[in-house]
């Protein structure tokens, strides 16, 4: 097995041509996503596609019938292969028949899973990867590091030197230069050729149809040109009819890099003919003659069959999700360790691979749900991560740290309050004259590698709230505020800024006595129990005065409040009716206060230029962008916009504790935009952004406030 | 099908935003001299191309051979006519003459005869300066251009010339996907269990990839252009 993961992410950032090679991918994806949203409608589009993709995968067993009989109608010849041996044997033994020596070969993630260019080289069998990108990465004998983009970890010197060593020549560094010398290589190979092999994207059950996308033009020649074709394609890939064909190419390609289509798309059927001369048939024409069409399940049942991971096999491969992932831009793919990457690839190497590798893969993730906004299929990845989480504690338990924190302090609010207190002591010899920590001795050495901490507040906030725990009597609405643990421990100030704001909206704003932590982290760290104890605590508490809203500054706990508790608690039919009850009232505060009219923000003078950080359970969690600027220009201040305002800022759930390097590189990035942006305040909506980016900008001792949008305000409607 | 002037419109525009070179031809003249021009330009000697009625029509291959241009066709069927010398002539005269044309012994057999077919050809697409085939329907939305067919002819002479260039009725453009889909489902196969054609293809821009730093609008396999000739015919 390759190095250890926290190697390979160690060894990822430490490579400046990786780092180099992957500043191109932002500029080329972000680009194409603007290009490819342009002049549709993405939700209903996905949305169908979504709803198209769950029909075939319920009807898969009578599709897979449906497209062998048409398929075979029309001449092709299907196998069905249950797993990668059974493939790899098929198209050995296939070629053995016909004496193939040379075989050219278009992309296919699937022949990559299955291990089959390594199996007909085993053999003797020269394979030939004839994607640009893939040859590249052939020739350097490394494994894709994207399933669109297989050499974007390559910079132009790399592909130069490559090529000059593998020709013999010395090759320049012009891109076109490359370009030439790889396509002509390539050419010959065509000729020679007794077998290409290819994937799908699509197989149409209706009319026994392939559909193949290419931009290059490869994929035009292998399936054409070589007097054998093999496709191996994976059993999900099966749809209807051409309507759903179409659904998949109206997102496909935009999602992936920008145009409405690939340049070639190709849909094949059966083996052709040229007709007949002088009323003789010509049994063939001048494609292959024949056409194998292998259909590989490799755990593609087991994830059919498996209710909390089916929607994996929505994937139509676009790599969307690759292209917006935080953690992808730091370490790219090969990190991943086995074929598939980012989140999506992680659910994919459990039930392909190895579910003890896609554990370790699933703690890399951050929870920024990036990757869902953007999915043409609807999948919603994260929760899929979460599933594989929680099926992995189901299985083989917490680690004791995490046993210790979850189920032994946190489950219970007045241990998480001790808790509490015992740390603010013991602190102590590491706290700064600032409050802040800098340096945690081992084994926590880790927390402290990239950010300061904020030291835990002496005066936590329940002590300082036991005289608000009941709203004011009368006509105004009642407020329940729901602090959150980083605000309760480390910002309590703010519980006082929350106050005054909702004072000041003529509102009747109270602390529910008995609140306890919302649970994400245990239940997203794949505690599904923890958060259901916690759940139940708090649906109790906060509904107990029958509030009319229930606010938060933390928008992670606000997204577990309205959106998780629901799901958590359907077991429980009263409990769950609660859940929804209580998910009914939940507000941030941006957008409690833009709700209620906020008259807390005269228009003031000063107009300072400020920046905002959004918040990726605010704006993607929760849909809540525009209330926070909102309130910033009606205070007074001009918002200049940063690069990127929506990244993760790293603050990533467990990869903190796990992979601490990782969050301080998507970190740097956040910083390195800020700071780009050239002003003295950055506003943000969450404590615990606000801690990261605090705690990022203490170690660069960068002069820039950061400022949770409460207190900013607060502060703002006292001059 | 109607023509429709704002389908070409749109087509037009989608197809040269895709970076596609696209002319409307009024007449047979206009379209004849388009090509005769790419091909002075481009110093082509030698032209493989797919059975086009509109080719045809306007008397393409012979105004390419008047210009001493050299034109293959590429369908098994006319490639042997063309070598009987443009007459249907029986088998072992066809055998005959690619044996002569190629310097090995054919049998007068369908097989024989097609194999030998497919192995000359096979270089013959690699080696051309243009290739010219025929769309069977636009799609204005996209600036795609659809083929359909059983031999596989059409699209080895799209993707291996140095230069492609499509013909294109301008009567036959459909507004999107949906429709083309439509259009498809309404072509029989052709041959017998073929519910549709063999080889459909969509073509929409030219090839490229994003896979060498730099070279994003790069060609990457196929042809280095692609031209498209709407023949609005009045
Ligand atoms: S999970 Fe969604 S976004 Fe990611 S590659 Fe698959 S279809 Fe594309």
């Amino acid at each position: 097995m390759a190095a250890g993961i926290k190697k390979r992410i160690k060894n990822a950032l430490a490579d400046n041509n990786l780092q180099t090679a992957l500043g191109r991918l932002a500029v080329l994806t972000k680009g194409g996503r603007r290009m490819g949203m342009k002049g549709i409608d993405f939700e209903v589009l996905r949305n169908d596609l979504h709803d198209r993709k769950e029909k075939s995968i319920a009807n898969l067993p009578h599709l897979i019938q449906q497209f062998k009989e048409n398929a075979a109608a029309a001449g092709a010849i299907v196998y069905e292969a249950g797993d990668a041996r059974e493939a790899n044997e098929y198209v050995l033994r296939l070629a053995r028949q016909h004496g193939v020596r040379h075989i050219v070969k278009s992309k296919s993630m699937l022949t990559e899973e299955i291990g089959l260019k390594e199996h007909l080289e085993q053999a003797g069998i020269h394979v030939v990867e004839t994607d640009i990108g893939e040859r590249i990465v052939q020739l350097a004998g490394e494994r894709p590091a994207h399933i669109v983009g297989p050499a974007i970890h390559k910079t132009v010197d790399q592909i130069a030197e490559l090529l000059s060593r593998v020709t013999g020549n010395e090759i320049g560094t012009g891109s076109q230069e490359l370009l030439d010398t790889i396509r002509d290589s390539l050419r010959q190979s065509y000729l020679d050729a007794e077998m290409g092999i290819s994937g799908a994207n699509i197989c149409i059950a209706e009319t026994g149809t392939l559909v193949i996308v290419t931009n290059e033009g490869n994929g035009q020649i292998v399936t054409t040109l070589s007097p054998l074709h093999v496709a191996i394609v994976g059993m999900e890939k099966l749809m209807g009819g051409l309507e759903d064909a179409n659904a998949v190419l109206h997102l496909l390609s935009r999602c992936c890099v920008g145009p409405r289509l690939t340049v070639y798309t190709s849909f094949i059927t059966g083996t052709g003919s040229a007709g007949d001369i002088g009323g003789i048939p010509l049994c063939g024409g001048q494609g292959p003659r024949e056409l194998h069409i292998v259909l590989v399940d490799n755990g593609r049942s087991e994830l059919r069959n498996s209710p909390e991971f089916r929607k994996a096999l929505y994937c139509i491969k676009c790599g969307a999700c690759l292209n917006i992932c935080p953690v992808f831009a730091s370490v790219a793919g090969q990190v991943y360790g086995h074929i598939y990457q980012g989140g999506i690839g992680t659910i994919l190497t459990a039930f392909f691979h190895d579910p003890q590798r896609a554990h370790e893969l699933s703690e890399m993730c951050m929870g920024c749900l990036a990757c869902r906004t953007v999915c043409p299929s609807g999948i919603d990845i994260p929760r899929l991560i979460r599933n594989l989480k929680a099926r992995k504690v189901r299985k083989h338990g917490f680690p004791l740290l995490k046993r210790v924190a979850y189920r032994g302090i946190l489950k219970s609010p007045s241990r998480t309050e001790s808790a509490a207190r015992a740390l603010a002591k013991l602190q102590q010899p590491f706290l700064d004259a600032d409050y802040m920590i800098r340096k945690l001795p081992y084994p926590l050495g880790n927390l402290t590698d990239t950010i300061s901490l904020p030291g835990i507040n002496s005066s936590l906030l329940a002590g300082r709230m036991r005289s608000h725990q009941t709203p004011e009597t009368g006509t105004k609405a009642k407020v329940a505020f729901f602090a959150g643990c980083v605000t309760a421990y480390a910002y309590p100030d703010l519980g006082d800024a929350v106050f005054k704001l909702l004072d000041e909206c003529d509102t009747a704003p109270y602390y529910p006595a008995g609140q306890a932590c919302c649970g994400a982290p245990a239940y997203f760290s794949g505690d599904s129990s923890t958060g259901l104890t916690l759940a139940r605590h708090n649906i109790e508490s906060l509904l107990l005065m029958e509030p009319d809203y229930v606010v938060t500054v933390c928008p992670g706990c606000a997204a577990m409040l309205k959106n998780e508790y629901p799901l958590l608690t359907s077991g429980d039919a009263a409990l769950h009716k609660s859940a929804l009850k209580l998910g009914a009232k939940v507000r941030d505060l941006s957008q409690l206060l833009i709700e209620l009219g906020s008259e807390s923000a005269e228009k003031a003078t000063g107009g300072e230029i400020v920046t905002y950080h959004d918040p990726c359970h605010l704006k993607r969690g929760l849909g809540v962008f525009t209330e926070p600027r909102k309130l910033i220009e009606k205070a007074g201040y001009e918002l200049v916009e940063m690069n990127d305002p929506d990244a993760c800022c790293g603050f990533g759930g467990d990869a903190l504790l796990t992979h601490p390097e990782l969050c301080g590189s998507i970190l740097k990035r956040k910083l390195d935009n800020i700071e780009a942006t050239g002003v003295n305040t950055v506003v943000t909506a969450c404590t615990a952004c606000v801690l990261q980016l605090r705690g990022g900008l203490d170690r660069r001792k960068s002069p820039i406030k950061v400022v949770h949008i409460a207190e900013f305000l607060a502060k703002e409607s006292t001059k | 099908m109607a023509v429709n002037p704002e389908y070409i419109e749109r087509y037009k525009k989608e197809a040269a935003r895709v970076g596609s070179k696209i002319f409307v031809a009024a007449t047979a003249e206009e379209a004849v001299n388009y090509i005769l021009a790419l091909v002075k330009e481009k110093n082509i000697q030698t032209v493989v191309k797919s059975d086009s009625a509109l080719a045809a029509g306007i008397g393409l291959r012979e105004q390419l051979e008047n210009n001493g241009v050299r034109v293959i066709e590429t369908s098994i069927v006319q490639w042997i006519r063309q070598l009987s010398g443009g007459r249907e002539a029986p088998l072992d005269e066809i055998a005959a003459s690619i044996s002569s044309a190629t310097g090995e012994k054919i049998e007068p057999k369908p097989e024989a005869i097609l194999k030998a077919a497919r192995r000359v050809l096979k270089d013959t697409y690699a080696n051309a300066g243009l290739g010219i085939t025929q769309a069977d329907f636009g799609i204005a939305e996209s600036g795609t251009l659809v083929s359909l067919e059983n031999e596989g002819n059409a699209r080895l002479a799209a993707a291996l010339p140095h230069i492609h260039l499509t013909l294109l009725d301008g009567n036959c453009i459909v507004a999107n996907l949906a429709e083309a889909a439509e259009r498809i489902k309404n072509t029989a196969g052709g041959i017998p269990g073929h519910k549709v054609p063999t080889f459909i293809t969509y073509l929409t821009g030219r090839n490229t990839t994003g896979d060498i730093p730099g070279a994003l609008f790069a060609r990457a396999q196929g042809p280095e252009e692609e031209h498209i000739l709407i023949l609005a015919l009045q």
